[in-house]
């Protein structure tokens, strides 16, 4: 029997466990796995292997409802169908409601999506640099918690995950939003040309509008087509997953090329329950893992852990690694886990249109938009608010379907060739308030299907982001109104809830003090160095640039550092 | 056209479906039949004479009559269901009422006359509005009048138009 049992933890037995196989696990497992670590990556959802993805060469007519969810998928399912993604062509890669119950405290809409990949199949593929203004935010304007790096720490990671992944971009030279390794960036419209000089003219170039970057191979290089990713295509369907890897996924991009390296074990419909924590050895041991078909709990066992299980769910496992050195949770000496929940506020959009370029158009099809960095409060604080936000723009122009009349008028009207007005719009995307009265916790009774506490949400919208929201709409009406855009029309979004900007952060921030934090700046637990945590969860504040490609560099930065650690044997 | 050969029609869209995996079941094809209610027929006239066929396909050659009875069955609250076939038994007694025939047996115009006429305005705007979709989403329409390409690579922002 206990040749048994050491026979199976060394079969269990890894140098890394990476947590997760989404947009950030994927990168933990490529960097681990590149240098060399026998790296298990474990996903809760079942296997989506690169090109497995059953509606991506479907027709817009093949669909039986045309792109329209059925009202019973809807019904089911009151907050996954709040999510744009969530349609007939990728609904299916979404977590339905009754799968993974919570409970909120306060309104928190959870956008989910387990599988291998994780939402990177899904996402909205924004990725913009930030600068060292955002980093500086916190202290400049007086927030619990500081960044323990700055813009200088993380530029040569933002750097080396750019060139990887593949980003679409201009290099506009702005402080705000630093250039990075770009491929060729797509074009702005006319009208968002014009809008662009407009602003530059009225504003003095304070207001730059941006074309968007995006991961997308616009470009391709060797060391994509290494991956076995090709140009995009420019279908704009990527929610349905991309069999080109035209923009950047996990199943396209980082677990193809861990597993390359025969270093990487990957492991579906693996829930893990908690870290095991050693109290002799004084560090994490390994994980406990539940099956989500079978429910038999195994363990494994490895040197270091990254958790990369998405914000909540790396609240959630880190809360539930409970021992008698961490009682509640595991390197939760302050009780601060857990708080500081923060995201985006995206409940605002603004539209219009413009009666200019009439004898213009667009040709082809571009997965992305126009972008308009922060602009408010960037260098000193300017307003009755704290902070600011960024911007989506977009000019576009559609033919007009005319339907009037019946019969065979109605059909010679479905047949014209008439252009209606350029239209525009924008939507808010609000830097909020890191603040400990956002938070996650576990309920202390209820649990899910695999044993794993509910997680209680309590996460609101305050003050300082009605204030901002109010400001965008003027701001936004006043740039419009200068750039002779008409019918302008700001639009609350019925019933956003945060969380539905799909950018929640925060709980097990980075920071300098262990006091107030829980990670260091090598985002290692404060108390259990060998467990890193690099996800969402991370993020000590949240500024207005799209997060993603801020989590990869952390990444990046974080497991070669764990890789020089176990070098020096200090880990 | 008869129902078998509008079935084979509708299922030629689906060529490429039968390799889904399971857990991709929220919209794999279901049996068409079971999409069929004693007003099919009528429906597929109603939706003919909105869009009619001439030298270019009609709204029922295109199969805009299935995607209009499965998608009011599948995405619409049974309130808008029942309202819906409410209206199409009204245009039937209104049809017997005012032509003294059966609907099934009037001509474009009377039924257009009937369409235009009938009191219950947001079934007929729905009817219609879902005629158009099908419509203009349907194969002939995007392949031959709209140049649509799946992926077409390129991506212009100004053109002439």
């Amino acid at each position: 029997m206990a040749n048994f049992n050491i026979d199976s933890v060394k079969k269990n037995s890894f140098d890394a466990i990476v947590i997760g196989s989404g947009i950030i696990g994927g990168w933990a497992a490529k960097e681990l796995c590149e240098k060399g670590l026998k790296t298990l990556v474990l996903e809760r959802g079942r296997a989506v292997n690169h090109g497995e993805y059953p509606t991506t060469m479907m027709e817009p007519w093949q669909f039986e409802h045309l792109g329209q969810i059925t009202k019973e998928l809807k019904d089911a399912n009151p907050i996954a169908s709040k999510c744009y993604a969530f349609q007939e062509d990728a609904s299916h890669f979404f977590v339905k409601d009754k799968e993974h119950p919570y409970i909120q405290e306060k309104p928190f809409d959870w956008i989910k999506g387990y599988q291998t990949g994780g939402k990177s199949l899904m996402w909205a593929r924004g990725t913009q640099r930030w600068s060292h203004l955002d980093y500086e935010g916190p202290v400049r304007d007086g927030f619990d918690v500081k960044w323990p790096i700055g813009y200088a720490d993380i530029a040569p990671w933002y750097s080396h995950v750019e060139t990887f992944a593949g980003i679409s971009g201009n290099k506009d030279g702005l402080e705000q939003l630093p250039d990075g390794e770009f491929l060729r960036p797509h074009e702005q419209t006319c009208v968002e040309k014009h809008f662009t000089s407009e602003m530059q003219k009225h504003y003095k170039g304070s207001r730059p509008v941006i074309i968007g970057r995006c991961a997308h191979l616009t470009d391709p290089q060797p060391i994509h087509y290494q991956q076995g990713r090709t140009q995009c295509q420019q279908r704009d369907l990527c929610q349905r997953g991309c069999p080109y890897g035209g923009y950047f996924s996990s199943n396209a991009s980082t677990l193809p090329w861990a597993k390359m390296t025969g270093n990487m074990t990957m492991r579906n419909n693996s829930v893990v329950h908690s870290i095991i924590y050693d109290e002799k050895k004084k560090k994490a041991i390994g994980v406990k893992v539940i099956d989500s078909l079978t429910k038999a709990e195994t363990d494994y066992f490895a040197k270091i852990i990254f958790v990369n299980g998405s914000t909540i769910n790396t609240n959630i496992i880190l809360l539930n690694s409970r021992s008698n050195r961490f009682p509640n949770g595991i390197s939760n000496d302050n009780g601060l886990m857990g708080k500081y929940i923060h995201f985006h506020n995206f409940e605002t959009t603004i539209s219009g249109e413009y009666e200019g370029y009439l004898d213009k158009k667009t040709a082809g099809i571009r997965p992305n938009g126009s972008y308009i960095p922060r602009f408010r409060n960037l260098h000193k604080q300017e307003t009755d608010f704290l902070r600011g936000y960024a911007a989506g723009f977009s000019a576009s122009r559609m033919e007009k379907t005319n339907t009037e009349g019946w019969g065979e008028e109605l059909k010679n009207n479905l047949f014209e060739k008439k252009y209606g007005n350029w239209r525009v719009g924008s939507h808010f995307m609000g830097e909020t308030i890191p603040k400990i009265t956002n938070y996650v916790k576990l309920d202390e009774t209820q649990k899910d299907h695999w044993g794993v506490p509910l997680v209680r949400i309590s996460v609101a919208m305050d003050e300082n982001d009605a204030k901002m929201a109010k400001d965008f709409r003027e701001q936004l009406t006043e740039m419009y109104t200068l750039a002779g855009f008409t019918n302008i029309r700001a639009n609350a979004r019925n019933g956003f809830n945060p969380g539905l900007d799909i950018h929640e952060m925060g709980g097990v921030i980075m920071g300098t003090d262990p006091k107030t934090s829980q990670l260091n700046e090598w985002n290692q637990l404060h108390h259990c160095k060998n467990v890193f945590v690099t996800d969402g969860a991370c993020m000590t504040s949240n500024s207005t640039q799209n997060p993603s490609l801020t989590y990869m560099a952390l990444t990046a930065r974080a497991a070669n550092h764990a890789v020089d650690e176990l070098k020096r044997k200090n880990l | 056209m008869n129902r078998r050969s509008i079935i084979k029609n509708i299922g030629a869209g689906f060529v490429g479906l039968t390799a889904i995996p399971a857990w991709a079941n929220n919209w794999k094809k279901e049996d068409l039949s079971s999409t069929f209610s004693e007003n099919t027929s009528i429906i597929a006239h109603l939706v003919d004479t909105i869009i009619p066929e001439t030298s270019s396909p009609g709204a029922k050659s295109i199969g805009a009559n299935l995607f209009v009875e499965r998608i009011i069955k599948d995405c619409f609250p049974t309130n808008i269901q029942s309202n819906f076939n409410t209206t199409i038994n009204n245009l039937k007694a209104s049809a017997v009422t005012n032509f003294g025939k059966p609907i099934e047996s009037l001509n474009s115009a009377d039924i257009i006359t009937l369409l235009k006429n009938s009191e219950d305005k947001s079934s007929i705007s729905l009817l219609k509005s879902l005629t158009v979709r099908a419509y203009t989403n349907s194969e002939y329409y995007l392949t031959k009048h709209k140049n649509y390409q799946m992926a077409p690579a390129f991506f212009h922002g100004c053109v002439d138009v």
